[in-house]
């Protein structure tokens, strides 16, 4: 690994508040509040974090389904935001994503091949003669059949659904792939069959991921690097295995140890934090996470810590370092 | 992967590709007041269409020898003041109920959905200012309205035959509003559906996106909401016409020919007369309004799940 | 037997819908320990849910109780009235929904909620109702429960309406609580606060928990006993250990397996193949045979019956015929 295919620059994205008959703004939500990272070539980073902490925000951001409030983003080099509409269109078919529900992102007044196939119409990536085939062998390589080409999404499961989202995304041949908690509305049998399926194209195409979820154990297996996330600021990043087993943000330790494990014979010491998420509207002054923080000190709350590098890549947002 | 070939062999087996289309007429067609409905409108259809051809008389035909005759073989519905079938004139009657209630419902679907899905899709100002002018059409004094008109048009001598399109186009232009709401809607809530997200970073072209993505998940509501104002647009112009305002003689139309009965000796001696328009007027809403309720309950269910 | 609070016998609960006949609880049968924490675990239209709702008889049509008996302390809730019915649910055995927002209702205070069950089923005045909501409110952990009695649902976070539902639920004391997927919309943090609560709860009060969920993680914590659930029948049920260490069902190992685990690292998920069976087109014989690896010739003739396949440990599954 080495070569960088995504850089994300200070990113911001406020959502504002408004109110009265005039719209006028009273707030913002900051949802991502200055994040940096990078992505390299082929590799899987996944971004955990909790309701409002800003992933799903992020994701969305980074490929332009949304505008920025400040900040840049270049994928391979290009500054994302600085595109014209046409050539960031013409440029979309390399930056794709997976949603999290099978449901609503599908349109269920087209069939599964008009769905899987249309976009390489619209940036002639195919020939008509040559669309079905194409789509086809897309369905294929997603564990679907031929036959399900002419079907409509409603006679489809959830688990089968995502697959028609996977194929969706994965017939423009794209370099980069935002999954955003493309399991976490499948049943437990069905997310492993999506994890697996996903594992097995980045073998076979080399895709780089964002695999954005709230569930520690499936970034955990998917994953070469993880980020997590807390009221729009990335807390710490690291390689997974330095993460899971070396956590240095007590956010990070509280989360790891909430998750429940499937083995009733296990004890563990658990750090149960208190209070709730604040919220994105109002977030606490300093570092974001002092209420909650169970090694809080007096500058915690004054000054914002800085997200550096505390060793070999792993980054961390935390005055106790 | 035994698993998987079976799975492969049970739908396989189940191969009729159920389009969203044909699973809302399967549902439909379950539906046993909705397919009543549908069948009294079919019923009312063809004896309008068709009535009229077979009928060996004419609307106009007078017989004055045979005036205000209680139903016999010759004249099953009887003859009214100038000896004309009432039969006869119960089908062209239809004709004109029906057409004027569809083009009304025809115009206002153009306006209301054009207008609705402009507002719903650039949203801001515009949406504001359709919107304000819904509101307007809304709080419109109707009836007066349309009693003005009338009175206009009685005054500058306009031919019945051209007063029967005042009213299509008045009903059309006044009833918009509430399908423009609907649409707006829609429109509001499918921009927020991931499957526009997933068409925009997919790339598609807008043209693609409001044509192919956002328009065919609005027919569904469209359809639903136009059946029901047909059964309104027939109502009013019944109204109309019985209050002399809409369709005037000698142009039948249900409603006008109700209007007898506003004779005294007409309702208690010649119910011949007033009894058959009423009931198709009465049957005829009836069944659009079953079957548009029937139309909603299949069209609508959220087709995800 | 004695020490049973809850026996469940052969009960079915049929759905007949537009489409078909679903049997969404089909011949289930078990017992609930007084202090036990009973885990149902299944995916998504097993019948863990309708299982506890036909409990209480909250099954309303299309769907219907068709057989069994619901044995709670000596009477069979089957058999009630819904007069009599309703003076249990609530107060001997109360419910926790998966979704706090649309089980408390958004036009009134949360003390007016919490006091309505009180004033139902204990002869509190409205003061005193009141004074015991506010406790039960600091009971659950709420802070600023003075306040909070006040507040309407919308005014507090997910997590803070988990805990005043939990609130409501013991406020009569119940000797058995049904909490249904209690932690599955909160997040990990505010769902380890939960857990904890509950497990403090139960210790406190002495109640017994049926405990449904589809996350085996929190199954392991809070259970003492485990029923796994697939296509409206139990196929695997044993002691929480017993069951985790020694899997006997194709299914549950394959859930086990499925599910990756933090403290482990795997190469790949071991995945069930399939789709969950349409409930209007069961497979033949096991309902589990389409998708299992030991699918065999009498798995896809005949159902399996739920036996004993070691001590204290049941399984329906044909691998196991004879082996005690």
């Amino acid at each position: 690994m080495g070569e960088v295919l995504l850089k994300v620059n200070n990113l911001k994205k406020y959502f504002s508040i408004t109110a009265g008959v005039f719209q006028h703004t009273v707030g913002y939500v900051r949802a991502v509040d200055g994040v940096s990272f990078e992505i390299n070539k082929g590799e899987t980073l996944g971004l955990v974090g909790e309701s409002g902490c800003g992933k799903t925000t992020l994701g969305r951001t980074i490929i332009r389904l949304q505008d920025r409030t400040s900040g840049e983003v270049y994928f391979k080099d290009k500054d994302v935001f600085k595109l014209k509409r046409e050539e960031l269109r013409k440029l979309r078919p390399k930056m794709q994503i997976i949603f999290q529900d099978p449901y609503s992102s599908l349109n269920p007044r087209m069939t599964v091949g008009e769905i899987v196939g249309e976009a390489l119409l619209e940036h002639n990536m195919a020939k008509r003669n040559e669309l079905q085939d194409r789509v086809v062998k897309a369905l294929e390589m997603c564990g679907l059949s031929s036959y399900h080409i002419r079907r409509y999404p409603h006679e489809f499961s959830g688990g089968q659904r995502q697959r028609i989202g996977i194929a969706r995304a994965l017939i423009l041949d794209p370099d980069f792939i935002v999954a955003d908690e493309p399991v976490s509305a499948l049943d437990v049998s069905i997310q492993a069959q999506i994890v697996n399926l996903l594992m097995d194209l980045q073998q076979s195409y080399g895709f780089t991921y964002l695999f954005i979820s709230h569930d520690l154990s499936v970034v955990k297996h998917i994953s070469h690097r993880v980020g997590v996330m807390y009221l729009g600021s990335m807390v710490e990043m690291a390689d997974k295995k330095e993460l899971y087993e070396n956590p240095l943000h007590p956010y990070t330790k509280a989360l790891l140890s909430a998750v429940p494990i499937p083995d009733p014979t296990l004890k563990r010491e658990r750090i149960i934090l208190e209070g709730d998420i604040p919220s994105p509207a109002n977030p606490p002054s300093g570092c974001k996470f002092h209420t909650r923080c169970p090694f809080v000190m007096k500058k915690c709350s004054e000054e914002i810590p800085e997200y550096k590098d505390a060793g070999s890549g792993h980054f961390v947002a935390c005055h106790l370092l | 992967m035994e698993a998987k070939s079976i799975e492969d062999v049970r739908e396989l087996a189940t191969e009729d590709i159920m389009s969203p289309w044909k699973l809302a007429w399967r549902r439909l067609k379950k539906n046993k007041l909705a397919m009543l409905g549908l069948y009294i409108l079919a019923i009312m259809v063809l004896l309008s269409v068709v009535g009229p051809l077979v009928s060996p008389y004419t609307m106009e035909q007078m017989d004055l020898s045979n005036i205000q005759s209680p139903p016999s073989l010759a004249h099953p519905m009887g003859t009214d003041e100038v000896g004309r079938d009432v039969m006869t004139r119960l089908f062209y009657a239809g004709r004109i109920s029906l057409s004027v209630g569809l083009f009304a419902v025809v115009i206002s679907v153009v306006i209301g959905s054009v207008l609705g899905g402009i507002a719903g899709y650039y949203g801001g100002f515009i949406d504001s200012l359709i919107m304000r002018i819904v509101d307007i059409f809304m709080s419109f004094p109707f009836l007066p309205l349309l009693i003005t008109i009338a009175a206009v048009m009685s005054d500058w001598k306009v031919p019945p035959q051209y007063r029967m399109f005042v009213v299509m186009i008045l009903i059309g232009i006044l009833s918009w509003p509430g399908l423009a709401r609907i649409v707006r809607g829609q429109i509001l809530s499918l921009r927020e559906q991931e499957f526009m997200q997933a068409a925009e970073a997919l790339g598609i072209r807008d043209r693609r996106k409001i044509f192919r993505h956002l328009l065919p998940n609005t027919y569904a509501s469209i359809i639903v909401s136009a059946t029901l104002d047909l059964g309104s647009a027939i109502l009013t112009e019944s109204s109309l016409s019985f209050l002399g305002l809409g369709v005037t003689p000698p142009t039948p139309s249900w409603g006008q020919m109700v209007q007898v009965a506003r004779d005294l000796y007409t309702l208690q001696m010649q119910p011949w007369l007033w009894i058959p328009p009423g009931i198709c007027i009465f049957l005829t809403v009836m069944a659009i309004n079953l079957f548009g309720d029937g139309l909603r309950d299949a069209l609508d269910p959220r087709l995800k799940r | 037997m004695a020490d049973d609070l809850l026996a469940i016998h052969d009960l079915r609960t049929y759905f007949y819908t537009e489409d078909g006949l679903v049997k969404a609880v089909d011949g289930v049968s078990f017992k609930i320990k007084k202090g036990e924490v009973l885990g149902v675990v299944g995916e998504s239209g097993c019948g863990k849910s309708i299982t506890a709702m036909s409990i209480l008889k909250l099954i309303d049509p299309p769907g219907k109780i068709i057989s069994g008996d619901v044995i709670f302390e000596g009477i069979n809730l089957i058999e009630l009235k819904e007069d009599d019915i309703r003076k249990i649910r609530g107060a001997s055995i109360s419910v926790i929904f998966q979704e706090p927002m649309t089980s408390l209702n958004p036009v009134f205070t949360i003390g007016d909620q919490i006091g309505e069950a009180i004033m139902l089923h204990q002869d509190l005045d409205k003061v005193n109702a009141r004074k015991k909501a506010i406790e039960m409110l600091k009971t659950v952990g709420i802070p600023r429960a003075d306040e909070v009695v006040d507040e309407y649902p919308h005014e507090l976070s997910g997590g803070m309406r988990q805990r005043a539902m939990i609130a409501m639920a013991i406020s009569c004391n119940p000797k058995l609580l049904i909490a249904d997927e209690p932690t599955t919309a909160l997040d990990v943090t505010i769902q380890a606060q939960i857990l904890e609560l509950m497990r403090n709860l139960k210790n406190d009060l002495g109640s017994s928990v049926m405990l449904i969920t589809h996350d085996l993680g929190v199954v392991a914590e809070m259970a003492d006993y485990v029923i796994v659930m697939y296509a409206g029948k139990i196929v695997e049920e044993a002691e929480v250990v017993e069951l985790f260490k020694n899997a006997k069902h194709p299914y549950t190992i394959g859930l086990l397996q499925s599910k990756p685990v933090i403290m482990r690292d795997e190469d790949r998920l071991n995945s069930i193949p399939g789709q969950v069976p349409n409930p209007l087109h069961m497979p033949s014989g096991c309902y589990f045979h389409p998708r299992c690896s030991h699918a065999m010739d009498i798995c896809r003739e005949s159902q399996p019956e739920l036996k004993e396949v070691c001590e204290g440990h049941k399984a329906a599954c044909w691998l196991y015929e004879g082996v005690i």
